[in-house]
This record gives structure tokens, C-alpha cells and sequence, in this order.
């Protein structure tokens, strides 16, 4: 509860009936404030039926300058974004839709009061076209032995819109994309972080764009495990065609350990061998699900996405020509 | 009051920031104070004096310096993962404010309360955990002390 304030005039208690009002002590009480017990019971009932109030955009709150935003946002990110194309990119149809509404229901001229602005509709295509693009050759030069569904299942993880939306929210783009409606849809903020990857490209390389897309997209993907993403049905089928795929002979399962056959909570490790030799072995709680599990600790192993892999490499590329040259400066 | 009674939160960061790239998580910081109140004195010289130079520091972050007639100075900072954090500048000098300016903007934006465990790693074991059957010979029997 807040805090009150009351008055102690210490010099009206030693001189009694004198009004000094020199050597005032505050001290802080912190009862309850009888006075604003009515004003507080009737904000309460009146929040219980209208519940909370509606989440206003971050723009029409005090202290917001459109400018210096966006040069903060191209700032802070450390890359050099021309400011036309950003601001581009942040303008959504739906935005323009509602300000046409909105100008048209006040009465203003069409002519009179274009719109110059541009929506972000090519930006947007453009930007998933590349982080497709590049999300697919980054898995494929990491992950060389992942086939091509595995790959689709990495690419489709990352740029699904919860998991991106989650993103864009922790870099601010959602107080600067202009959408018709607010909290911004889902899709909508997908497409304008898209479009702001658009940008990026177009206005510094696809080098720095793609090391955008690493920084915040792949690094997504610390922590996570292969079939948390890729939903696999029968991961024995798999494995028996990857083997053929290598030519190497096919899984035979192979009990290993068991224990508490007869308990609530069975334990069964069973190990898989191709020619006499064990490619791995997984637990579970019935021999069946612990080959399935053996079946997918096997794939684990085969497509080099086990949790004790070398870690992705995330360092900022050294600019080798520069390198070399300063080199031959030096030497020669 | 009680650990069990406070919240509490696990180590994290913010959308593992510093793996790729180190993006500061301070977005916004407004300065309210008051023109004339003499508990504003130190953010006044501070606007006067530091503000500009962080500003020019910290080109990610927008500084907002507004007037309005308060009793006490205020810094709200607002972070990137949304959490808006007041503080009261009251009676403090341009020194403190500057420092607790510059402690803001190294601040993650996470709540500050009660860390569980001061460390956290999303490969806990290399060689894989032990369990019991780690080293033992494969056996059809069911578990039983081992042979020597």
C-alpha cells in the first residue's frame, strides 16, 4: 500500500499551544488511507466490469519520435539500414487501408491529402525469398548428412510465425511496424520483420543480411533437439533407408538391459546392430518404444545433430583479403 | 520475506543475446522532472552536463528529456523484452544519476529478483549423463550384481 505522510510539529508538542512550524519533521505512516477507501472500492467494481483497460501501440503513448526511433532500431541492431527503405519496410497495406478510412470518414480530399507512402508488400517477398534461401544453405553446410525433409523441418521451425513473432517482439520491431490494428496480428508482424530483412539486403549486401539472420534466427536453435522440430512417424523406416542409402547393412534390435519387468516403471535399453556392430542404443518403457527411441538416437547420430556436437559457430567473420594485404605491406 | 514467498527466475538472456551479436536491451529512456523543484536540481545539471554525451555514446537508445511540474524527478528506462523500469532521481546528484544511467543501460531487462542458480548451459554433458547402466556389459538378465 502507498505510503502517508503525517505531520509531526515537533516544536507544538514542546511548546504546546505556539504554532512554530520551523523544525518540521515528516515521518512516513504506512496505514491504509481512510480517505480514499470510497474513490478505491468504486475504481475496483468499475475495472471488474469493464475489465482491463485496452493495450495502447507504443506511438500513441507520451514520448515517441518516429525519426530517432528508427535510427535507434538500425543503431542498436549495428547495421547500417538506409532509412527510406526501413521506414519502408515498417508500413504495412493494412496501415494504409485504415488511414484511407480514416481519412476518408473525416472528410478530407483525396488529392488534397495523399498518401506518399509506399507499403512494404515487395520488401516483405524479397526478405522471405532470402531467409528461406539462406536458412536452407546454412543447415545444409552444417548439417551435411541431413536429408532434404530434416532440412525443410529446421527452415520451417525457424521462420514459423510464433517463433519469429517472438523475435521481432524482443527486438522492438512492434513498436515501430504501423499495422491497422493493434496488438499487431501475428502474420502481420512475420511479414514486417520479413520486410525488414528485405531492407537489410537491399541496402547493405546479402552478407550482412545473412549474418542478421544468423544472429537472431539460428541462434534459436541453441537448446533444441532435432525431432522436437522435425515430427518423424516411424523413425525406424527412416533409418532402414538411410542405411540403404549408405550400404550399410540393415538394424537388427537387440535387448541389452532390463530392469523392473514386472513394476509400474519398466526400464528396457535396446540396442541396435548393423553387421554385429552397435550403431546405438535407447531406453523406454516397453522394449517397442525403447527400439523406436534406439531408431532415433541412431538418426541423431547419423545426421550429426547429437547434443554433444561441435557448437555453431556464431563469430564474426574476419575480413581476409585485408588480412593477407596489411601482411605483404608488412613484409615486403 | 521467504525465498518460497518471493518470485524467482532461472538465468537466461534475452533471445541469447551475445551468442550472435551483443545488442544492448536498453530502448528508451525518459527523463521527467520538474523545472523549478529543487529535488529535480540534479537532473537538471545532469541534462545540462551528461545527457548529451551518453546520448552520443549510446546511439541504440533514444533519450526523452521532458518538464512537467512533478515533485519527484523520475527515469523511466523501458527494455526490449518490454519491461518498463521507474526510477526516482529525488535529491540525487548529476554523478549518481549518470551512474545509475549507465547501470540501466548494461541492465538486461529482466526482472530483478531472486536468481535460482548462478549458472545455465544448454549442453549439460559431453560425453552423454552417467546412469546406472552406463558401463555395464549388455546382459538379457535382468539387472542383478554384476559378475567380477
Amino acid at each position: 500500500m502507498a505510503a502517508c505522510w503525517t505531520l509531526m510539529n515537533r516544536s507544538a508538542l514542546l511548546l504546546g499551544s505556539r504554532n512554530l512550524y520551523r523544525n518540521v519533521l515528516f515521518t512516513q505512516s504506512r496505514e491504509k488511507k481512510r480517505w480514499m477507501k470510497a474513490y478505491t472500492l468504486i475504481m475496483a467494481r468499475k475495472k471488474k466490469i469493464e475489465g482491463e483497460p485496452a493495450p495502447t501501440p507504443r506511438s500513441q503513448q507520451p514520448n515517441w519520435d518516429y525519426h530517432a526511433e528508427v535510427e535507434a532500431f538500425s543503431a542498436r541492431l549495428k547495421e547500417s539500414f538506409s532509412l527510406e527503405l526501413l521506414k519502408t519496410a515498417f508500413v504495412n497495406p493494412c496501415y494504409l487501408c485504415s488511414e484511407e478510412e480514416r481519412r476518408r470518414t473525416l472528410g478530407l480530399d483525396c488529392n488534397a491529402a495523399a498518401l506518399n507512402l509506399r507499403d512494404n508488400t515487395e520488401l516483405r517477398e524479397h526478405g522471405q525469398q532470402f531467409t528461406l534461401g539462406f536458412l536452407k544453405d546454412w543447415c545444409k553446410s552444417n548439417f551435411p548428412s541431413l536429408p532434404e525433409a530434416g532440412v525443410e523441418a529446421i527452415v520451417g521451425y525457424l521462420t514459423e510465425p510464433k517463433l519469429m513473432c517472438h523475435v521481432a517482439r524482443n527486438l522492438a520491431v512492434e513498436d515501430l511496424a504501423m499495422t491497422g490494428k493493434f496488438p499487431v496480428p501475428e502474420d502481420i508482424l512475420q511479414g514486417t520483420f520479413f520486410a525488414v530483412i528485405g531492407a537489410l539486403e537491399q541496402s547493405s549486401g546479402a552478407e550482412r543480411a545473412g549474418l542478421f539472420v544468423r544472429d537472431f534466427l539460428v541462434t534459436q536453435l541453441i537448446g533444441k533437439d532435432l525431432f522436437d522440430m522435425w515430427k518423424v512417424v516411424n523413425p525406424m523406416g527412416l533409418l532402414v533407408e538411410e542405411l540403404n542409402r549408405r550400404g550399410v547393412a540393415l538394424p537388427e534390435p537387440r535387448l541389452i538391459q532390463s530392469a523392473g519387468a514386472s513394476t509400474v516403471l519398466p526400464l528396457y535399453f535396446v540396442g541396435l546392430y548393423s553387421d554385429r556392430r552397435l550403431l546405438a542404443h535407447g531406453p523406454g518403457e516397453t522394449v517397442l518404444a525403447a527400439e523406436e527411441e534406439a531408431a532415433r538416437v541412431a538418426l541423431r547420430k547419423l545426421f550429426g545433430y547429437t547434443e554433444n556436437r561441435r557448437p555453431l559457430d556464431f563469430s564474426t567473420p574476419k575480413e581476409q583479403p585485408q588480412k593477407l594485404a596489411s601482411r605483404a605491406v608488412t613484409s615486403g | 520475506m521467504t525465498a518460497r514467498g518471493t518470485p524467482s527466475r532461472f538465468l537466461q538472456s534475452v533471445l541469447q543475446n551475445g551468442v550472435g551479436r551483443y545488442v544492448c536491451q536498453l530502448k528508451r529512456v525518459s527523463f521527467i522532472f520538474s523545472k523549478n523543484g529543487q529535488s529535480s536540481l540534479g537532473v537538471r545539471d545532469f541534462i545540462e552536463d551528461g545527457v548529451v554525451d551518453f546520448a552520443k555514446k549510446n546511439p541504440g537508445i533514444v533519450v526523452y528529456v521532458s518538464t512537467q511540474s512533478c515533485r519527484i524527478p523520475k527515469v523511466v528506462a523501458e527494455y526490449l523484452n518490454g519491461n518498463v523500469k521507474e526510477e526516482l532521481v529525488t535529491n540525487k546528484t548529476s554523478q549518481q544519476i549518470a551512474e545509475l544511467i549507465t547501470k540501466l543501460s548494461n541492465q538486461s531487462g529482466l526482472d530483478i529478483i531472486r536468481i535460482r542458480k548462478p549458472f545455465h548451459t544448454d549442453s549439460p554433458s559431453i560425453q552423454g549423463q552417467w546412469h546406472p547402466f552406463t558401463n555395464r556389459p549388455p546382459s538379457k538378465d535382468p539387472v542383478g550384481p554384476q559378475a567380477k
